[in-house]
């Protein structure tokens, strides 16, 4: 049944407050159109950001929950630390299939056709996804649903049944992903770069799998890994939308029972590889796939929110970033071109990425290199550091435009194992980033000078050669086209 | 003086009724400035931001052979700055601007054979240095700079067959900057930059087509199923047209079609729609409207008999089916859509039972029905699973098409399509963001209405108006098959 909206809308409930000043725009308002935007006045946004409640479960599960009843829709979003980086050796893409015929696979009440069709027609949707440090399994249906979709949902998590049938299916679906998964070159280089930086570390294979391990991998190794990596116990769950609190928690709580022995999945620390190389695989194409990078950080490094302003200036702020508007406006020599510290619960990846047609390839590597030493040499100008500083800051109200939004954030922001207080204390560590600041950070996490390069193209044309850069590797792809 | 403005009584931004049979309708509240644009305005008081888009009335659909890619362009373009933004000076900057391009233009001839290449190095050399001189008065990418530091989000646009959006989200309190700046660049816009953006939009065509095998393969489909209007070539241009555009005719374009009366501003977020219409008289109001844009006449013919491209590419095979189909607003249009999630929405969908899991001859099959100004194209796409072939697939695809010809769709099927398309709307509404771009878009290829309109309708839709457009529409010698091969 649709609900009425009232109509003062309701804010979701805070226990903080923040008053957001102007920042910049002084002056007095202008009765007509002003000659330039900054004699205009901001008025101060008043803005207190929604703050979910948290609970834990009777399983040992951790429960953030944020009713807002403005539609009438329900989301739930849940991580378990099951990422593919847990996959065996020889098995890789296990977990990513596990997460799959979990859902895909039926429960031990529900066949796997039957299972699909309550939830299509209720027009909800139940679905599982896979990264390197985690498995999630995400909830979204109409609120007046709410009941049936959660103890389907809680029964796929508990009584998966991994139907042979649909795990064979799911198995040929990811054959012939690997079968393609040489058709564009933006994915062969980043998928070479992880396997050139990370060797044989974890995060290093393709979450979807590798050739072969499919052929590998058991009903028992998906049982096993289910059972040794999904289990509420270890979740992180968060709720949103137009639900009542206490009938959640009750429902929750009933169907998920009480805890069992809690897990600690664990892994080594990346190795530091870093090592200069120069890395070729030969297409024939229009543009050069250029990486520059090696390993970056953890995302619980206390440097983060330096880390954070100093990429902006480099590559991360599109047209506020010297790599962009070196390569791309200055130069015409790019469409994308970006730097990014990738996030992961053990070292991610540091790289810089761009695409130019092949004659171009060189020189565009050479200014990537540069911009990666300027920054470790020079300060950045009070200019650069205000305005990344401003847009962090200033940006702030966006990490709250909805209920599942805020919900995923909080989730996701304890898997990492980050404070509950990080979002209360966000603008205050980003406001005190300064330029030594900067140059610390850009010194001790930048090593161009060890930098794993990797590029795709067709060096022929290269103008100057690629050779410039050093002795190049050049890779040989695995040959994927005949993966049965 | 406000011209006239439609108050909800009720101020929110969605209502419904206690009643389950009553849709959620959208309380968007429309404006029409003296100059002809519209507004369009939805309050959303979730967080107190605001979501803006612009959208012109103009995209691929609009442009000429020879010309193709120039909204695109345009687009591109449009981030430059303006006689004040994005410049130190543009007294000074504007005679080095003229001179730049007179210099391309001079180069371009003597590329043509009419000066030696000894004068062509002089005139490369001019050149740099004008561009150079040019340079230290541009206040780089300030348009960018400026929005972002005061917290803009998405900022960004988009060109499609019909339209070109811009759109940006920023906090709620600073609304009359993006008036200030959206306001000045649709009328002030100085093409600064222009011959490398140029070389820029040809490496996103080399990214996004050349190299991307979907991206030639959708390429394909539109040259092949449309043989006479505009939406057969790609929105991005051709790469030979794209090189041959020039400021002049960029100018000529952007004044014809960035008019006033040819944009819809709309507006989604924490605001109050008079002080909106306020914000819009000041900044909007003074820009004189221009002369209507040129309706485009040429109408795609009846196609009469089955079109094949083969596409030879580095990349696996997939297969596409396309049909032409009416534009939205069509009743018919609203019936395809039904069929488009009977065919293709989840796993009990008729193509993933078919094709995916039963004769696995696919890992993948989508039916996919874009709405759009003028006719479009029913589209099917599949990937085929080794060892079938993109005939076997073909040959699936075709007996789904033939069944429903011939079965109307079960009760089970139509309810299951009206539930899951409605709560599909539902949850559309959620952002303000997704709010704005959804009323813009929608008032651009037709009227925002449509979305109040379109779940009564689906509602509407029967088994046998199913039956009756898949006998219509699907039909082999309105087909158009393209291909990537198995060649490995």
């Amino acid at each position: 049944m649709l609900k009425r909206i009232p109509a003062a809308e309701a804010r979701a409930v805070a226990s903080l407050s923040i008053l957001f000043l102007s920042l910049a725009l002084v002056g007095c308002a202008a009765k007509g159109r002003p000659a330039r935007p900054s004699p205009l006045t901001v008025p101060p946004l008043s803005f207190t950001p929604p703050e979910p409640e948290r609970v834990t479960l009777a399983c040992g599960a951790a429960l953030y929950l944020l009713p807002d009843h403005t539609l009438p829709l329900f989301s739930l979003y849940a991580v378990a630390r099951a990422g593919s980086a847990y996959d065996p050796p020889g098995k890789e893409g296990l977990a990513a299939l596990t997460a799959s015929v979990m859902r895909t696979g039926g429960t031990r009440h529900v066949s796997p056709d039957e299972l699909d069709l309550q939830l299509e027609f209720m027009a909800a949707d139940i679905s599982t996804g896979t990264n390197e440090d985690a498995s999630s399994l995400s909830l979204s249906c109409l609120s007046k649903d709410t009941e049936r979709a959660l103890g389907l949902l809680c029964d796929i998590l508990l009584n998966p049944a991994f139907n042979d049938e649909k795990i064979t299916l799911r198995k040929g679906q990811v054959r012939e992903a690997i079968r393609r998964r040489n058709d564009e070159p933006g994915q062969i280089v980043s998928r070479e770069f992880d396997r050139l930086v990370y060797g044989s570390y974890p995060y290093g294979h393709q979450v979807i799998g590798e050739p072969g391990a499919m052929d590998r991998i058991t009903r028992e190794d998906l049982t096993a890994f289910h059972r040794d990596y999904i289990r509420p116990s270890g979740m992180i769950i968060g709720v949103a939308g137009d639900f009542d609190r206490d009938t959640v928690v009750r429902e929750l709580n009933g169907a998920l029972g009480s805890a069992h022995a809690p897990l600690q999945p664990s892994l080594p620390p990346a190795p530091d590889r870093a090592e200069r190389s120069v890395n070729y695989i030969e297409k024939d194409t229009e543009q050069a796939h250029l990486m520059v990078g090696h390993p970056g950080i953890r995302r619980d490094n206390p440097d983060y929110f330096p880390l954070m302003v100093m990429n902006e200036i480099l590559g991360a702020g599109a047209f506020s970033s010297r790599m962009l508007e070196r390569i791309r406006v200055n130069e015409g020599l790019a469409y994308h071109v970006a730097t990014q510290f990738t996030t992961n619960v053990q070292t991610g990846l540091f790289y810089a990425v761009c695409q130019t047609k092949e004659k171009s390839a060189t020189e565009a590597l050479s200014f990537i290199l540069d911009e990666l030493e300027r920054i470790r040499t020079e300060r950045v100008t009070r200019e650069e550091l205000a305005r990344a500083k401003d847009s962090f800051i200033n940006s702030f109200v966006f990490h709250f435009t909805t209920a599942p939004q805020v919900v995923a954030q909080r989730v996701d922001l304890e898997f990492f194992g980050l404070p509950p207080d990080y979002l209360k204390t966000y603008l205050a560590r980003v406001s005190a980033v300064t330029d030594d600041d900067v140059l610390r950070v850009a010194q001790t996490y930048l090593h161009p000078e060890k930098a794993t390069i990797l590029v795709l193209g067709t060096k022929g044309e290269f103008e100057p050669p690629l050779e410039k850069f050093g002795p190049v590797n050049a890779l040989k792809l695995t040959d994927v086209g005949s993966e049965k | 003086m406000f011209g006239k403005i439609i108050l909800a009584v009720v101020v929110c931004v969605i209502e419904s009724s206690a009643l389950a049979e009553t849709p959620l309708r959208l309380n968007v509240i429309e404006h029409r400035l003296p100059n002809g644009l519209t507004l369009l305005m939805l309050e959303h008081h979730r967080a107190p931001i605001v979501s803006c888009s612009v959208f012109y009335r103009v995209g691929s659909v609009n442009e000429e052979p020879g010309c193709t890619g120039i909204s695109h362009l345009l687009e591109h373009m449009m981030f430059k700055g303006t006689r004040t933004i994005g410049t130190k000076d543009h007294a000074r900057e504007e005679p080095l601007l003229r001179k730049i391009e007179e210099l391309h233009e001079r180069l371009s001839e003597s590329g043509r054979g009419s000066e030696d290449a000894g004068s062509a190095k002089g005139l490369k050399d001019e050149l740099a240095h004008a561009e150079r001189q040019a340079d230290s008065l541009t206040t780089k990418n300030e348009f960018w700079k400026i929005l972002t530091r005061e917290g803009a989000e998405g900022l960004n646009a988009h060109t499609g067959r019909d339209w070109t959006q811009y759109l940006c989200s920023l906090p709620a309190n600073r609304l009359e900057l993006w008036m200030w700046l959206e306001s000045d660049r649709m009328s002030g816009a100085v093409f600064r930059e222009f011959y490398r953006e140029r070389a820029v939009i040809l490496e996103e065509r080399r990214l996004t087509i050349d190299d991307s095998p979907d991206g030639a393969f959708s390429e394909q489909l539109f040259a092949t199923a449309f043989i006479a209007h505009p939406y057969r070539w790609p929105i991005i241009g051709w790469a030979s047209d794209i090189e041959h555009i020039t400021p002049d005719l960029l100018r000529s374009f952007y004044r014809r079609y960035y008019a006033p009366n040819n944009a819809i501003v709309a507006i989604a977020g924490d605001i109050r729609p008079e002080q909106v219409v306020a914000l819009a008289n000041r900044y909007f109001g003074p820009i004189p409207p221009q002369p209507p844009p040129p309706p485009i006449v040429t109408r795609e013919p009846e196609q009469r008999g089955k079109r094949e491209a083969y596409l030879k590419f580095d990349a696996s095979p997939r297969i596409a089916l396309a049909y032409h189909k009416p534009a939205v607003g069509a009743d018919d249009d609203i019936a395809l859509n039904v069929l488009e999630n009977i065919l293709s929405s989840g796993r009990t969908s008729r193509l993933y039972k078919s094709l995916v899991q039963q004769k696995q001859v696919a890992v993948a099959a989508t039916a996919s029905c874009p709405p759009s100004k003028y006719p479009y194209l029913f589209i099917f796409y599949s990937i085929p699973r080794r060892p079938h072939t993109t005939d076997d697939v073909e040959r699936a695809l075709r007996a789904e098409i033939e069944r429903l010809s011939r079965e109307p769709a079960g009760e089970w099927e139509m309810q299951k399509a009206r539930n899951q398309i409605e709560a599909d709307f539902v949850r559309e509404c959620e952002s303000a963001q997704n709010l704005a771009s959804l009323i813009g878009s929608y008032e651009s290829i037709d009227r925002w209405e449509y979305l109040n309109r379109y779940i009564p309708k689906i509602r509407a839709v029967t088994a046998a108006d199913v039956t009756r457009v898949v006998n219509t529409y699907l039909r082999e010698e309105r087909c158009t098959k393209v291909v990537i091969r198995d060649t490995r």
